[in-house]
């Protein structure tokens, strides 16, 4: 529409020449006021909710209720704790963390864990569409060589080789009720897409007494392969509400081969949902380091993977016979194979190193040095180039 | 948009090579194939690694978008709240003093006492969910005394107020012949 009125203004100044040649741009080109338009995000939003369904994708929560006392009698006994703070002398005495954690632990944790768990994208990948507030708070550590330990948290980066030991892990609970641990992997298994490795089972756990659970699968390390990164391992508390025979996936006691520690929690927790509730949730994530090569040479028996990150490739203009404009070196040197280009490059490096002679001592002013004027200009400008080491030429 | 790119093409990693020690020639044991290409799901993985799409941000704007974690800090009248944001997934860590468990240590919850004990807080939480380094708008020079404290607290127990860029993969026209950090980081590991 706005076209066709800009093409009729034309027309009319060109016909009468009323006017010198300007187009005045009309309102229908400059968009929606910025009151009524939206923004991108907006825009953005809206496109991702229409992809999504909400009668169908709607997330369920699977966890513990939640058995809070009355707000009147928290609040009865808050208040009264609130104005003896304001009666007392102001000390200068040091507010301690630790205590602030219990605290926490026992108020805002459950929501706060879940928000985080929900931004390392925990719950999407072990549950689907379920999620859980993490009621039980649980507190594991790993045993270091040194006497020191290694806390779990909500993401915190434990390396391989601190976390070779099964962990201490306590909870509170009663001495009468039966509970399962599990501890996954969903990152880093090796022969299926979409599987996890379980690294501990323990099931049918009295109490909060670790030992006197029945150990399903046996611990082992994390072990994630160089160059993938840094993978969640997730400790998942359940709780029973009866002893469950979980002698399917009992596993014999060094379970090296990694194909028997195929898991789905998503499975498994629709196997037994009708008596086991998600009660607890803590992770960490482990990147590679050198034990590992050990680890896998000689525990798991197998040639260490090395991995390199597949960046995607670059754009090109797709390559023309008579390309216009453009430097014939540079838009030849895109289009050739990279490994002709590294390889050519080795081997002028090659004809200037000596292993008999000492490294010759770099010029202070490489570009003072005399050029040759004989030769054409992209040749100079690709020769100064190699001189100040730029791009490719960086470890000449 | 943003995650599809991350989700769908990024987060591949491809095999480069599979070796043994020299001793043993050659493993046949039933672990002994793997995938060429394997997939990491963790959403935070190419965000450590510094390989993540970063968002670039709107130049005019007073706060542009232009990091992956950032800190906020607000104070109401009687409030200190300070939280970590994450460009895509919003609020992610937070601390406030409206929060009983900090709330009831305190004679007041908007003094600078109050502001010191958000930092420690704040700090001690982003420890424990490995959020290591945030981008932060606020500079040491010119904030109020309060919230001066808050970031000098952050950055004492370890929070590194500043994000690494991207890095983004060398091509070999660039001039510019950037090292790889994961490469980096694994050789200081080796040594």
């Amino acid at each position: 529409m706005s076209q066709l009125i800009n093409q009729v203004k034309l027309a009319r100044n060109l016909l009468f020449k009323l006017q010198p040649l300007y187009l005045q741009p009309n309102r229908e080109l400059r968009g929606n006021p910025p009151e009524v338009a939206r923004t991108l995000k907006q825009r953005l939003e809206e496109i991702a909710l229409e992809k999504s369904d909400p009668s169908l994708h709607f997330k369920v929560n699977i966890g513990l209720p939640h058995l809070k006392a009355s707000k009147a009698v928290e609040n009865a006994s808050r208040l009264n704790k609130l104005k003896s703070l304001k009666n007392s002398v102001d000390s200068n005495e040091e507010i301690s963390i630790k205590e602030i954690r219990k605290e926490w632990l026992q108020t805002a944790a459950p929501f706060h864990i879940k928000a985080i768990a929900e931004h390392y994208n925990i719950f999407e990948d072990i549950f689907g569409e379920a999620f859980f507030l993490p009621r039980i708070p649980l507190s594991i550590e790993y045993q270091q060589t040194d006497g020191s330990t290694m806390p779990v948290y909500f993401g915190n980066q434990i390396k391989p080789n601190e976390a070779a030991l099964p962990p201490i892990v306590s909870y509170e609970a009663d001495p009468s009720s039966l509970w399962t641990l599990v501890l996954t992997n969903p990152d880093g298994h090796l022969s299926e897409k979409d599987a996890e490795y379980v690294h501990w089972f323990i099931g049918n756990i009295p109490g909060n007494n670790i030992d006197k659970g029945e150990e399903i699968i046996s611990y082992l390390q994390p072990f994630p392969p160089r160059g993938t990164g840094s993978q969640r391992l997730i400790f998942v508390l359940y709780k029973q509400d009866k002893k469950i025979d979980l002698s399917s996936y009992h596993r014999t006691a060094p379970c090296l081969e990694l194909a028997n520690r195929t898991f789905h929690t998503k499975k498994f927790y629709r196997e037994f949902q009708d008596y086991i509730t998600p009660a607890g949730l803590s992770f960490f994530q482990s990147d590679w380091d050198y034990t590992l090569t050990d680890f896998f040479h000689n525990t798991l028996n197998m040639k260490e993977p090395i991995y390199e990150f597949d960046f995607p490739e670059p754009y090109k203009k797709p390559p023309v016979w008579f390309p216009k404009k453009e430097a014939f070196n540079l838009y030849l040197d895109k289009h050739r194979d990279v490994k002709q280009i590294s390889k050519e490059l080795l081997l002028k490096r090659l004809k200037t190193v000596d292993p008999f002679k000492p490294k010759e001592p770099e010029p202070k002013y490489p570009n003072a040095l005399p050029e040759n004027n004989n030769l054409p200009s992209w040749l100079r400008v690709e020769i100064r180039k190699q001189r100040m080491k730029w791009g490719r030429y960086s470890d000449m | 948009m943003l995650e599809a790119r991350i989700r769908n093409i990024s987060l591949l990693s491809s095999v480069k090579r599979a070796y043994c020690s020299v001793n043993k020639i050659s493993f046949e044991g039933p672990n002994s194939s793997f995938l060429p290409i394997i997939y990491n799901k963790n959403p935070r993985n190419l965000e450590r690694l510094r390989i993540a799409p970063k968002p670039s941000g709107y130049v005019l704007d007073k706060k542009p978008v232009n990091f992956w974690h950032r800190l906020v800090i607000e104070k109401s009248n009687k409030h200190w709240n300070a939280y970590i944001e994450h460009f895509e997934s919003g609020k992610v860590v937070s601390a406030s003093t409206e929060e009983w468990a900090i709330k009831q240590f305190l004679r007041s919850t908007s003094d600078i006492k109050a502001a010191a004990t958000i930092g420690k807080v704040l700090a001690q939480r982003c420890l424990e969910c490995g959020l290591l380094e945030v981008h932060s708008d606020y500079s040491l020079d010119q904030a109020s005394p309060k919230i001066r404290l808050i970031l000098k607290t952050l950055e004492e127990e370890g929070i590194a107020l500043k994000e690494p860029e991207q890095f983004l993969p060398h091509r070999h026209w660039s001039r510019e012949a950037k090292e790889d950090p994961a490469k980096v980081y694994e050789e200081v590991q080796s040594n």
